[in-house]
């Protein structure tokens, strides 16, 4: 797998977005406030968190642009992100991605499936993944729209793996892109 | 409601026309048969969730995980009423 010859940082354009390495000053109140709120850490099958701004700066500072990727979704001509998305690769040629629409503004607007798009080139073309995954945790439909849209395969549902925000406990289930499936999809696309 | 075919009927069609066309706001007549992620833009990520809501609420349950990773388009709900309508 090749990664990037240094840590510096990643910046990913799109029609519509900059997608760019997230750093210390992105601690911002906005970023914070994603963190803390019910209705989106529902959305990851998660509880508000509680977050301060050193909890913030902690968890940005643990991305180091080589193995593992925070990428604030700006919209282009802005300074505020909407969301964030995250890689993580992992042994085995592989990536696990996550995207938070922060703003709800934005929410249903095509934002998870043009980044992803994006992040599938960067992840095949550049680092030579051979997988893309994702995990959903919990009933997150709108979640599992965005990946069948890019030609993810649901691969399995690991059942009341993981505890809820409401006590109960949820199942997580995944979906996963494979090199050939995205290379398939490509040339369908441009045999259009 | 009373299906125990495995092929759509006349009610089983007419009741996932009634709930893809709530969930995307659309007129039962302009959504076609193969009505689907991709092949029509109103079903969007916020219309598939209206969608699978519509869906259990029709069905008066809470469909499993490995159901709803299914559901891409209009058959696929067909064939989960069906299936759904058939068990014992």
């Amino acid at each position: 797998m090749a990664e990037k010859n240094s840590n510096e940082p990643l910046i990913l354009e799109t029609e519509r977005f900059l997608l760019r390495s997230l750093e210390t000053k992105d601690a911002t109140d906005t970023y914070i406030s994603w963190w803390n709120d019910k209705e989106i850490q529902e959305g990851l099958g998660a509880r508000p968190r509680n977050w301060g701004q050193i909890e913030a700066e902690r968890h940005i500072n643990k991305f180091d642009n080589q193995r593992r990727y925070h990428l604030g979704i700006f919209p282009k001509g802005e300074d505020v992100p909407i969301g964030f998305f995250t890689i993580f690769l992992e042994r085995g040629k592989i990536a696990q991605t996550v995207v938070v629409i922060g703003n709800k503004d934005y929410w249903g607007a095509g934002v998870p499936f043009e980044i992803r798009t994006r992040a599938l080139e960067f992840l095949f073309n550049t680092i030579k993944v051979e997988k893309v995954y994702g995990k959903i945790n919990g009933r997150n439909y709108a979640s599992i729209y965005n990946y069948k849209a890019l030609g993810f395969v649901a691969e399995g549902v690991q059942r009341k793996q993981v505890p809820g925000p409401e006590g109960k406990r949820l199942d997580v289930l995944f979906f996963g892109l494979l090199r050939e499936e995205w290379l398939a999809q490509k040339t369908a696309e441009q045999g259009l | 409601m009373t299906i125990k075919s495995e092929k759509p009927d006349s009610a089983v069609t007419s009741l996932v026309l009634q709930i893809i066309s709530s969930a995307l706001n659309l007129e039962p007549s302009k959504i076609s048969t193969n009505a689907g992620i991709g092949t029509l833009d109103e079903w969007d990520s916020l219309a598939h969730m209206r969608i699978i809501m519509g869906l259990e609420e029709a069905l008066d349950t809470v469909l499993p995980m490995e159901a709803i990773v299914e559901i891409s388009d209009m058959t696929d709900i067909e064939r989960l009423i069906i299936e759904h309508t058939n068990q014992p």
